[in-house]
């Protein structure tokens, strides 16, 4: 019964997110197209949940449905809020969607079934992960233990992935400059219910850094999250006052720092000759290892993505408006 | 222990009843006011009581407290966002529908372009057209 | 600490951290010295590297200690040495290079950001070509490509935007098809670890999410490598963006795309699978003969020279694609001696067009009348590059051709050979266009001997030089590429 309810509720998100794919495809409104793409990562983050992918929902709520959206939106302030209707489309992209879909089709066919216990997913490296993180790493989190530890070289590279994003969106616009934009409206009851629920946001930011290694969470979700304490802060109270909380050119420094505490964490092993990454290192007591050495990778990650995420949060907001007649 | 089973059933239910209530009002209601009048009840007393329901149904332990924590921010921040959202369509030169009007005659495409429009006004200061 | 067993790790890693540490100083000065040391601290590595190789066949290095289908392993062996050099070697000198080029050509509030971006492309590319495992081949290719879409929208024409758009919307799909290709040879199998993966792949071969795999990471890569149909995107990236990046992806980026094709087709799905029970050689062997015709006549009609070469590089492509389509052993040895040369001649010659920029600011074909007497040392080397791409005898680009037309000749397939030869009179043609404006046409009036940085006609003459070395001394770059391709054929033990 539960197992067919499941589905059900699966069945369903994925004809939402259906849907919300056509609906976009036909509205001409960006604003409202961005709405709607802030609703799919929102369904998709059920999607997950429903599939108990409790991390990557995390992200793709934190990441998908609150980041992007508020960038979409200061991209949105930049442009025109109409999609340009005349523009003609290339009638090459329809076979070769067509094309590309059926190929999908094509290749799910053989999968294994969704949940099946012989799928080779089961067998393979997934048990020796379980045996491992409980041997070896000793936390409860296993998604952590894989990201942090296992495939620990993976997420140093997805960190630079990151910082490499800060770069090159700096690169194209700027740090911005915020004296000639328009200030928010003063509004008591904002401002009143907007500080303590930034201090909520932060704390909350904290918990899920520090707790990554208990539960869902970790140093991606939790720099989203502290990132977007600010982001509402600088909405509400307006950049000037968030640039001088957090001035805007300490950022791409903060975000290398993020990089290197990642490499260094790394580099220590070295130092007693064992490989780049082996926590073991780190301590006298090869699980304590491994706990210190995903704290402070877990550590230049949050900082990382915090930073990198307001930088591009500033850089996009502090563009002018040029108007197109 | 019978009880509390009771209870949560009928919180959940009645909190389930208030979210399809708050999801026709959604639909059927004239003006974004109304609509958006709706659309809270959803957030604050449908979700606060679905959250009761399940509270009482897991018993007493750590997630007990989370919850009650989850109920309290929402019950701050959900009124602040409706003020927000309303306080943005004032601004932007909604007006509340005040004669008695067909609900249908109200949501029709032209009409909503009609709000777009306006509020591209105040939001750039430039022009009210939508661009070709 | 050993520093020698750290190396296939520290490649990657330092000039990753020297990136941050860029940003950390701020400071153009020290951001391109940094950028030099990590450069010169690769070449080290790839030289030692290669010579371990050379003695022990092959590196494996497991990082954060966990072996290896759990962990993520370095593995190091011939092919991989062979990319390491050409992008570490290259790199060097588009460092050397960079000081007075970037000084003029990108504003000064970029300039540290730039030598971040090219440090991370570098990190990208050499992380590609170490690494042993699937997952990871897309996380640093993602890495180089983030950099490269933002370097060259840095370009000083505004074109420059659009042309980077178009490769960042272009390499995305590359870049999602290949993690899709990763996401089902992961369902049916369970593993990311390349090695492992071609253990357990042969068990599903015959299964339609294998084949749907297979056909995703082609066209990704392809899409990376600016394979025929979808090339698209590289003419207006090499033509519009700085000449430092031009000079380096030139050299390098689809190299590594080819690269990471050639580990895919041979090391992952087995060249019984991937050549021959696809059809996927006869297609690779059709597309790389369009590519090179095709190509070389583009090239022809171009009037920016710039351009013209990028065109010539979609050719050169078709070359590297036609000879791994012969799925034979001398044919893979020429395809790899042609990816080691052309970064050669392509190095040479896009940085003599980046020193032609530096005093003109443009590469139109006109601006260049009577540049041979103004700027002779320039002219000179652009001239060897030139005779290298057309494949005289002495030049590097000779021993390639030479190996290609024999692998072809071994295969009998002489019509395709006489498609080389007319490739070669189509490439003496557009070059010859160039060498008559420069050299036969007289200079405008007023133009006297242009003076240049020599750090920047240093490192132009060290890849020119090159090219004769290899030329005539092959021994080194044929010694690499056929040790690499007995492994990849399974020849040796």
């Amino acid at each position: 019964m539960i197992a067919n309810l499941e589905l059900v509720i699966d069945i369903c998100l994925l004809a939402f997110l259906i849907m919300i794919v056509f609906a976009s495809i036909k509205i001409t409104d960006l604003f409202a197209v961005t709405m709607l793409f802030g609703i799919f990562s929102f369904v998709s983050a059920l999607l997950f949940l429903d599939l108990d992918a409790v991390d990557v929902a995390f992200t793709e709520a934190a990441v998908g449905a609150g980041f992007t959206t508020v960038l979409m939106l200061s991209a949105l302030r930049l442009t025109t809020r109409f999609e340009n209707v005349k523009h003609r489309h290339s009638l090459l992209g329809l076979p070769i969607v067509i094309l590309t879909g059926a190929a999908l089709l094509y290749g799910v066919a053989d999968f294994p079934n969704m949940g099946d216990a012989n799928a080779p997913i089961h067998h393979h490296l997934a048990p020796d992960f379980i045996r491992l993180t409980q041997q070896k790493i000793d936390i409860p989190n296993i998604v952590t233990a894989v990201l942090a530890s296992f495939r620990g070289y993976d997420t140093f590279g997805e960190t630079v992935v990151i910082f490499s994003a800060g770069a090159a969106v700096l690169m194209l616009l700027g740090m911005g400059h915020v004296e000639r934009k328009q200030e928010p409206e003063k509004n008591l009851i904002l401002w009143v219910v907007v500080k303590p629920m930034i201090a909520l946001i932060l704390i909350f930011g904290l918990y899920v850094q520090f707790h990554g290694d208990f539960g869902a969470g970790g140093g991606f979700q939790a720099g989203v999250i502290f990132a977007s304490g600010f982001i509402l802060y600088s909405l509400v109270f307006g950049e000037t006052y968030a640039r001088k909380v957090i001035p805007a050119t300490i950022l791409p420094r903060l975000s290398a720092l993020g990089v290197l505490i990642y490499g260094v964490t790394g580099l220590m092993s070295l130092i007693s000759n064992k490989p780049f990454l082996d926590y073991n290192a780190l301590s006298s007591n090869p699980v304590g290892g491994q706990h210190l050495g995903i704290l402070l990778v877990e550590a230049g990650v949050g900082l990382a993505v915090f930073s990198t995420i307001l930088l591009i949060y500033y850089s996009f907001s502090g563009r002018e408006v040029i108007h197109y007649e | 222990m019978i009880i509390i089973g009771w209870l949560s059933d009928v919180c959940l239910l009645l909190g389930g009843f208030l979210v399809l209530t708050g999801a026709v009002g959604l639909l059927r209601l004239p003006d974004f006011f109304t609509r958006l009048h709706a659309a809270s009840v959803t957030e604050t007393l449908g979700a606060v009581l679905l959250i009761i329901g399940i509270m009482l149904d897991t018993g007493l332990m750590l997630d007990t407290a989370k919850l009650i924590l989850l109920i309290c921010v929402m019950f701050i921040a959900n009124p602040t966002i409706t003020h927000g959202l309303c306080r943005a369509a004032a601004h932007g030169g909604i007006k509340p529908a005040m004669e008695t009007k067909s609900p249908m005659q109200n949501s029709t495409p032209s009409d909503s372009k009609n709000i777009y429009e306006n509020q591209i006004q105040t939001e750039t200061g430039v022009s009210g057209k939508a661009p070709k | 600490m050993n520093l020698m067993t750290h190396l296939p790790v520290l490649i990657v890693v330092v000039p990753l951290l020297s990136a941050a540490l860029c940003v950390l100083f701020n400071n153009r000065k020290s951001a391109w010295l940094i950028t030099l040391l990590a450069s010169f601290f690769c070449f080290y590595a790839s030289i030692n590297l290669i010579q371990i190789v050379q003695e022990v066949d092959v590196i494996i290095y497991s990082v954060g200690g966990w072996e290896a289908p759990l962990g993520i392993e370095l593995r190091i062996d011939a092919l991989n040495a062979l990319m390491l050099l050409v992008l570490s070697g290259s790199a060097v000198l588009v460092s050397i290079y960079a000081l007075k080029s970037v000084e003029k050509e990108i504003p000064v509030q970029n300039q540290v950001l730039f030598y971040t971006a090219l440090l991370l492309v570098k990190a990208g590319l050499i992380g590609i070509c170490v690494t042993g495992d699937a997952f990871n081949i897309f996380v640093f290719l993602e890495i180089s490509s983030i950099s490269t879409y933002a370097l060259i929208s840095l370009g000083h024409d505004r074109r420059a935007l659009h042309a980077s758009y178009q490769y960042l919307i272009m390499g995305t799909i590359g870049a999602t098809f290949i993690l899709i290709g990763i996401g089902f040879m992961y369902v049916m199998t369970g593993t990311l670890n390349i090695q492992d993966l071609s253990q357990r792949l042969p068990v599903v071969a015959d299964t339609s999410a294998i084949r749907a795999a297979f056909a995703f990471l082609t066209i990704g890569v392809g899409i990376k490598a600016a394979m025929l149909p979808l090339h698209q995107w590289l003419p207006n990236a090499y033509a519009y963006s700085p000449s430092v990046v031009s000079t380096f992806l030139a050299a390098t980026a689809t190299k590594v795309a080819i690269y990471v094709l050639i580990r895919f087709q041979l090391s992952l799905f087995g060249i019984e699978f991937s050549l021959l029970q696809m059809p996927f050689n006869k297609i690779l062997m059709i597309l790389g003969t369009i590519g090179i015709l095709g190509g070389s006549v583009s090239a022809i009609y171009q009037s920016n020279v710039k351009r013209m070469l990028a065109y010539s590089s979609v050719a050169q492509i078709g070359y590297i694609l036609l000879a791994i389509g012969l799925a034979s052993e001398p044919g893979f040895t020429a395809a790899l001696l042609h990816i080691f040369n052309h970064a050669l001649m392509k190095g040479t010659l896009f940085m003599a067009l980046g020193l032609i920029a530096f005093r003109f600011a443009s590469t139109e074909l006109s601006v260049m009348s009577g540049i041979g007497k103004t700027m002779p040392l320039t002219m000179a080397a652009f001239l060897i590059g030139g005779l290298s791409l057309i494949g005289v005898p002495g030049t590097a680009g000779f021993i390639s051709k030479w190996y290609l037309v024999t692998a072809l000749l071994d295969a009998s397939l002489w019509p395709l050979a006489l498609v080389i030869l007319i490739a070669s009179v189509l490439t003496l043609i557009y070059i010859g266009r160039v060498i008559e404006v420069a050299y036969f046409q007289p200079a405008p009036e007023g133009i006297t001997q242009q003076k240049v940085p020599k750090s920047m006609l240093v490192a132009l003459w060290i890849f020119a030089l090159s090219n004769i070395y290899f030329g005539l001394y092959s021994d080194i770059s044929l010694g690499i590429s056929s040790l690499a391709v007995n492994q990849l054929m399974g020849v040796t033990p």
